[in-house]
């Protein structure tokens, strides 16, 4: 594709994604005007994939647009090719995002999680930094696997022989996997001072870190 | 170990084609997390290919881009991490005092203006989950927002890296003392 279609295309992607591009207030949001071809073609690569917008950190990843392209790799296979249940998926990322206290992630999948079937009671617990009081069997596997994984950095042989025998190995490593990915998400939209969309109010309440 | 090397004769024919794809890469071969994390094909192979930027690749200098990753392994407790990244660190010229440092939780006493600059973002973002505009700025002033990308990539890769790793188990080589000794949290 040549330069002036990929930037029409772009163009056309931006505008059809609306205010949900990101606005970070440490990396000005770049025009598809002021793109570089690599940053471009990379723009549109994640625009033109399952997302369909240019969102979260990917504003700011285009700074590195190599970096951002290989990220956005990994994204996709962690959200749309995990062996692991959409809504338990969603799960493991807003305990990432109550970890880290990302915001924007918080706002961007509570809405995902709620999609998926996650009760929203389970959501609100989680975000005032209580453990769930009402879960599935699933939904405490998963915690217990996640919190683990995020305080203690490590998980007990309980927790992994269980996730094990009902997931597999390979949701053991997709469990991690979307975990590790959304830690990089956060460190980027809180180093990006990703800002949620007018109007919406910060879903997190701050809380004392125990660690 | 809880997810060791799966043997040639066991992989399914997508394991064996990115075992493949991962050896035949910069790395040469699956150490690591990646004999672990082939238990999920498609994540293994992004994986790799993200990580092959992040070293070597990256915009930051090489023994900044290991003080990074070491201080990454520390907040982790990932020992092999930082096993394998002190050899690769010093290999870059990384004084082994400052290595000393940050696998006890210490600041490192003696540090170059570009080593502190990167030791202070890189304790700010996993410590208080953000870089002090003070951090950022002198990142964002020394090598661009370019390279404030790639700093922040290479600390959440090796973020993801270091969980791969130590729930799987993976040790470090027989004989070799652990680095990381258990910290009292404060």
């Amino acid at each position: 594709m040549n330069r002036l279609r990929m930037a029409a295309t772009l163009a056309l992607a931006l505008a059809a994604s609306g205010p949900a591009w990101a606005q970070d207030l440490r990396f000005p949001t770049l025009a598809p005007e002021q793109m570089t071809e690599a940053q471009s073609r990379v723009a549109a690569a994640i625009a033109g994939g399952p997302r369909g917008r240019i969102a979260g950190p990917f504003n700011a990843w285009l700074r590195s647009p190599d970096i951002g392209d290989r990220l956005q790799r990994v994204g996709e296979g962690v959200r749309f090719k995990s062996s692991i249940p959409r809504d338990l998926n969603e799960f493991a990322i807003l305990i990432v995002a109550r970890e880290w206290t990302a915001q924007y992630e918080w706002y961007a999948h509570h809405r995902l999680a709620m999609e998926a079937g996650l009760p929203a009671a389970v959501a609100a617990d989680l975000a005032q930094g209580r453990k769930p009081r009402q879960m599935s069997t699933d939904q405490a596997l998963v915690y217990d696997f996640c919190m683990q994984l995020h305080r203690d950095h490590q998980v007990t042989d309980a927790t992994f022989n269980a996730v094990k025998a009902r997931f597999g190995e390979q949701g053991v490593i997709d469990l991690i996997a979307v975990s590790g990915y959304y830690v990089i998400v956060s460190m980027t939209l809180n180093t990006a001072q990703t800002q949620l969309p007018a109007g919406v109010a910060p879903p997190l309440p701050i809380l004392r870190r125990r660690s | 170990m809880r997810l060791p090397p799966i043997p040639d004769a066991d992989r399914t024919p997508e394991q064996q084609r990115v075992a493949t794809a991962i050896a035949a890469g910069p790395r040469g071969d699956l150490r690591g997390p990646f004999n672990a994390l082939l238990r999920s094909p498609v994540v293994a192979e992004r994986v790799a290919v993200l990580g092959e930027y992040l070293r070597f690749n990256t915009s930051i200098p090489f023994d900044l881009n290991e003080l990074a990753i070491l201080v990454t392994g520390r907040a982790w407790d990932a020992q092999f991490e930082f096993y394998a990244h002190r050899l690769l660190a010093l290999k870059a010229g990384l004084p082994d005092a400052i290595i000393q440092a940050i696998a006890e939780g210490r600041r490192p006493d003696a540090m170059t203006a570009d080593q502190e600059m990167v030791y202070n973002f890189a304790t700010e973002l996993h410590r208080d989950r953000n870089a002090s505009d003070a951090s950022y700025a002198r990142v964002k002033e020394r090598f661009g927002e370019q390279g404030v990308i790639d700093l922040v990539a290479v600390m959440g890769y090796y973020s993801l890296v270091g969980m791969v790793l130590n729930v799987a188990g993976v040790p470090v080589p027989p004989g070799e003392p652990l680095p990381l000794k258990p910290l009292t949290k404060a």
